[in-house]
């Protein structure tokens, strides 16, 4: 076996694996969509049009127009890029602070352990969404404190994970033998012993920003996240529950997106976790 | 001599995501009554899978099985429908395994597993099952029978499993016991009172034995036959006399010459150059011949079958050890 | 020739084990008040059943491991942590060789990387191309091809990774190898290739050899002494040749009469071996394997025998030994 070989065995897999493959597809799309925004977004997605308010779809506007006669179409590939931006940043960070603390936690052990997993299982016994709105709430709402407010609430999560890969791995005797040429333990935390606990991460970083999305999205719905006129799919549909019964069109769109969005990422996520981990389901 | 089975040319494949793993060819033997078969091979070998092929216990599929019968006294076990199996396995035929842990149930006492499987096999009340049970377990030489019926079996030794499984393998009077590497985890001073133990039920219960392993010692321990196989084929079966004595087959001599001796000290261990072979990709001809010192142009080729060049003594090979290297 | 190179002195490694949920943590002793000599280019064999603590010991000695008591001596300098930075030449002169190779070599390095690791950090070489030169040589060495080198290790076998294995911890230049169990995951055949392959080596480097194995077929090809461990505790050591030809300790003995002959004319009748070993937790008084001794004694159950030299060639612990001679 050489190492072409095993990836083609993963992209067998891949395609082997009917949700993979459907969720890897959505994501794509969407990662597409939002790099794309600016070129394929028939309209400003803030330009106004009072004439051509709540219309339904037509020719003019695939997805209708909202109250201020939005094009929602424009709204709704502007809101993926808001959207995906801010989860997978959020994400990002939160991986790197708490894969590094969990992975430190679970490398030394004792004391260190214990304060920082200590810590973290205070802020999981807050709901996310709850903490997200006190974060919010002391730091106002806004693009970087929405952030701020999601990698706080997801860092537990993948300090976790980081922490019980790591406890697992570190017993390996590739340690060992690492330590017998002279690493130094921070050296093999991280040259050795963190590479070899990257999957389970990857897997739930994915899951991670689909729930992300969904969070904003809840967020924007209660007016906490981003602020209108800029597009952002919660905050769409909130104002569109006014006009919900006149014109269903401006929040069904968004809510499709957000549905379809959260959807891809779960299936692509369970079925990374699939691929990764075979042995799951296999045996 | 009474055959309690007889496998012929039995030929299987297992479809993987990587490709169609050729996990047997060519493998016939067969086994007399109160007799014990060694089956020895290396990694890749396939005595496990011919072990799960005669009880029926390989997963079709992933595992095909494209050719060959099982003659299990006197019926092709492949031929038998889904419930009759059934009522074949743990009845006539019994198995155990290398890690007795993996086919005890954890939340249970000794004392329940075994009496479900008598009461399973025999339609007699728990108390009777028990009592029986009892009488299994000081069959196997355990002292305090008792004590450890009520006992869960993560409490009890390796080799205390072991004895545990062989008793309830036993305790259906089984005609035949498959042993799957049965003292491969235990320690050698355990493993020489378990062999001692397969010896002996052997003798009192007349049951015949298929004792699979990669431990020639083992083999040369207890066993009357012996099914050398390698990267999925018998390339040998014979008696154990005489193939420790005059092994014929290239690998049967090269593999009884790789082991270290307890007896003597040597200076130089005989190799078998190369590692076992890649069954998704098996080299074409004999399996053996790029590792074989004897290997001629038609082994490359043509993969030898099974015949008899003298009596009771069976090779796959075209180029021999001469007349049998004398090994002693 | 005969200089000592490593020296234990009551050597002794303690472990807490959790026995059931809501118990007290209990002691066991792994490693019993071990005292061995090692001398500059033999090799030694330890053996033992499994959890006789003969790993523990070994880990121990390559610094993996820190004694809970006991004092132990390289080249004459006692070695307190062998991790400390001021250890580091000593760090680098001990190596190790692990038993499952599918499990000590990392799976995310080439071969190439794994091999030119321990250079950079011990910085041996003047630069990447000495290195380079250094792999390919060490590589060779263990029977291995320069193609290998930008390979990973799934792609080999087992007796390939071992050989792998084998050459990291030749690469440093170290005077003294552990070898823990480095043939029992392997086939048989392959087994005597990295037998022959570490004679070979222990021959060319003159390097000094501890290899911890339960198969004592692999040890009397491997090993000049040998060293017997039974729960935590030596029992006998004796040259190759005395061990095999009169074994000293009973222990020693039955373990002998257990190993299977390849041999079918040399099969005995019964079992010889009886009982099991104890648990470590609730060790017998007195010599640990009394209570399976062909040979007790009523001082036996009372007090732990210690090693004493039975003849030119053996130690051993045993009382019933004492007495006889």
């Amino acid at each position: 076996m050489n190492h072409n070989n095993s990836m083609a065995i993963y992209w067998r897999r891949i395609s082997k694996n009917k949700m993979a493959a459907i969720g890897a597809f959505i994501v794509l799309f969407i990662v597409i969509i939002a790099l794309l925004a600016p070129v394929i977004s028939p309209y400003e997605p803030d330009a106004q049009d009072l004439y051509s308010s709540l219309n339904g779809p037509s020719k003019e506007h695939w997805f209708g127009t909202d109250i201020y006669g939005r094009d929602i179409l424009s709204r709704v590939i502007w809101g993926a890029r808001i959207s995906l931006s801010i989860s997978s940043l959020a994400v990002f960070l939160s991986i790197l602070i708490g894969v590094f603390l969990g992975a430190i936690a679970a490398y030394f052990g004792g004391v260190l352990d214990e304060i920082i997993m200590r810590f973290f299982d205070i802020l999981l016994s807050f709901p996310d969404i709850l903490l997200a709105i006190a974060i919010i709430a002391i730091l106002g709402s806004g693009r970087s404190n929405l952030i701020t407010a999601i990698t706080i609430y997801s860092i537990p999560q993948f300090a976790r994970i980081a922490r019980s890969t790591v406890v697992s791995e570190k017993t390996k005797e590739y340690v060992d033998a690492a330590r017998l040429s002279g690493e130094s333990e921070m050296n093999i935390l991280f040259r050795y012993v963190l590479p070899n606990s990257l999957s389970p991460i990857i897997v739930q970083g994915t899951l991670r920003i689909g729930y992300a999305i969904l969070i904003i999205s809840g967020l924007g719905f209660l007016g906490l996240g981003i602020q209108p006129p800029a597009a952002e799919w919660g905050t769409d549909l909130s104002i569109a529950r006014t006009y919900l019964r006149a014109a269903p069109h401006t929040g069904i769109f968004p809510g499709i997106a957000i549905f379809i969005t959260v959807m891809g990422f779960n299936f692509f996520g369970d079925g990374l976790n699939e691929i990764l981990n075979p042995r799951m389901k296999d045996r | 001599m009474e055959r309690i089975l007889e496998v012929k040319d039995l030929k299987i494949q297992f479809d993987t995501e990587e490709g169609t793993v050729y996990a047997l060819e060519n493998v016939s033997f067969h086994l007399n009554k109160g007799e014990i078969l060694g089956i020895i091979g290396e990694t890749g070998s396939g005595k496990s899978v011919t072990a799960s092929a005669i009880n029926r216990i390989l997963p079709v599929p992933p595992a095909r099985i494209v050719n060959g019968e099982i003659i299990f006294q006197g019926k092709d076990v492949l031929q038998y429908k889904r419930e009759e199996m059934n009522r074949i396995r743990g009845k006539k035929i019994s198995m155990i395994f290398q890690e007795p842990m993996t086919a005890l149930n954890p939340v249970f006492k000794i004392k329940e597993q075994m009496s479900d499987v008598i009461m399973h096999h025999q339609k007699i009340n728990r108390k009777k099952a028990v009592k029986q049970a009892t009488e299994m377990l000081e069959q196997v030489r355990i002292p305090d029978p008792e004590m450890v019926l009520d006992k869960y079996p993560h409490e009890l030794s390796g080799g205390m499993r072991q004895r545990v499984m062989i008793a309830t393998a036993l305790s259906c009077e089984a005609d035949l016991l498959i042993a799957d590497e049965p003292t491969t985890a235990l320690d050698v001073t355990t493993q020489d009172q378990i062999l001692a133990l397969i010896q002996d039920m052997r003798k009192n219960l007349d049951i015949s034995v298929i004792l699979i392993t990669h431990d020639f010692g083992v083999v040369a321990e207890i066993c009357d036959t012996v099914a050398v196989m390698y990267g999925g084929s018998v390339v040998e079966f014979t008696d154990i006399y005489t193939l420790t004595k005059k092994p014929y087959h290239p690998y049967s001599n090269g593999l009884l010459k790789a082991i270290p001796p307890v007896d003597q000290t040597i200076e130089k261990l005989n190799t078998i150059p190369g590692s076992v072979p890649n069954l998704l990709k098996p080299p074409p001809g004999c399996r053996f011949h790029p590792r074989c010192e004897n290997a001629l142009e038609k082994c490359k080729i043509d993969p030898p079958s099974l015949t008899e060049i003298e009596e009771n003594h069976f090779i796959a090979c075209y180029n021999p050890i001469k007349g049998g290297e004398d090994n002693e | 020739m005969n200089n000592t190179i490593l020296k234990t002195q009551d050597l002794r490694k303690e472990f807490q084990v959790r026995v059931g949920f809501l118990q007290k943590e209990r002691k066991i002793t792994a490693v019993d008040n071990v005292n061995l000599n090692i001398l500059q280019s033999e090799t030694i064999g330890l053996v033992g059943e499994s959890g006789c603590g003969k790993t523990t010991l070994g880990r121990i000695l390559a610094g993996l491991l820190s004694p809970t008591s006991g004092r132990f001596f390289y080249k004459e300098k006692e070695i307190t942590e062998i991790g400390k930075k001021k250890n580091k030449q000593i760090r680098r002169e001990i190596q190790m060789v692990f038993q499952d190779p599918f499990s000590s070599l990392n799976p995310r390095m080439t071969v190439s990387d794994i091999l030119s690791r321990p250079l950079k950090v011990f910085k041996i070489g003047k630069n990447a191309k000495e290195r380079t030169n250094m792999v390919l040589e060490t590589l060779e060495s263990v029977g291995m091809k320069s193609e290998h080198m930008s390979r990973y290790p799934h792609e080999f076998s087992g007796g390939q990774r071992q050989r792998i294995a084998v050459a990291r911890s030749l690469i440093v230049n170290p005077d003294f190898i552990i070898l823990d169990e480095p043939t029992s995951a392997l086939d048989v055949s392959v087994q005597a290739q990295i037998l022959n392959l570490l004679l070979d080596i222990k021959n060319n480097f003159q390097l000094t050899m501890l290899l911890i194995t339960h198969d004592l077929s692999v040890a009397r090809f491997q090993c000049d002494r040998i060293a017997v461990m039974y729960m935590g505790r030596i029992v006998e050591i004796s040259d190759k040749e005395a061990l095999f030809n009169s074994p000293a300790h009973p222990y020693t003995r039955i373990l002998l009469t257990s190993i299977p002959r390849t041999d079918p004319a040399q099969r005995r009748e019964k079992a010889v071996s009886t009982g099991e070993v104890p648990s470590l937790l609730n060790p017998p008084s007195g010599c640990y394997f009394a209570p399976r001794c062909p040979l007790k004694m009523d001082i036996c159950e009372r007090s732990a025998p210690e090693l004493k030299r039975v003849n030119k060639h053996q130690t051993c612990a045993c009382f019933a030994v004492e007495n006889k001679r």
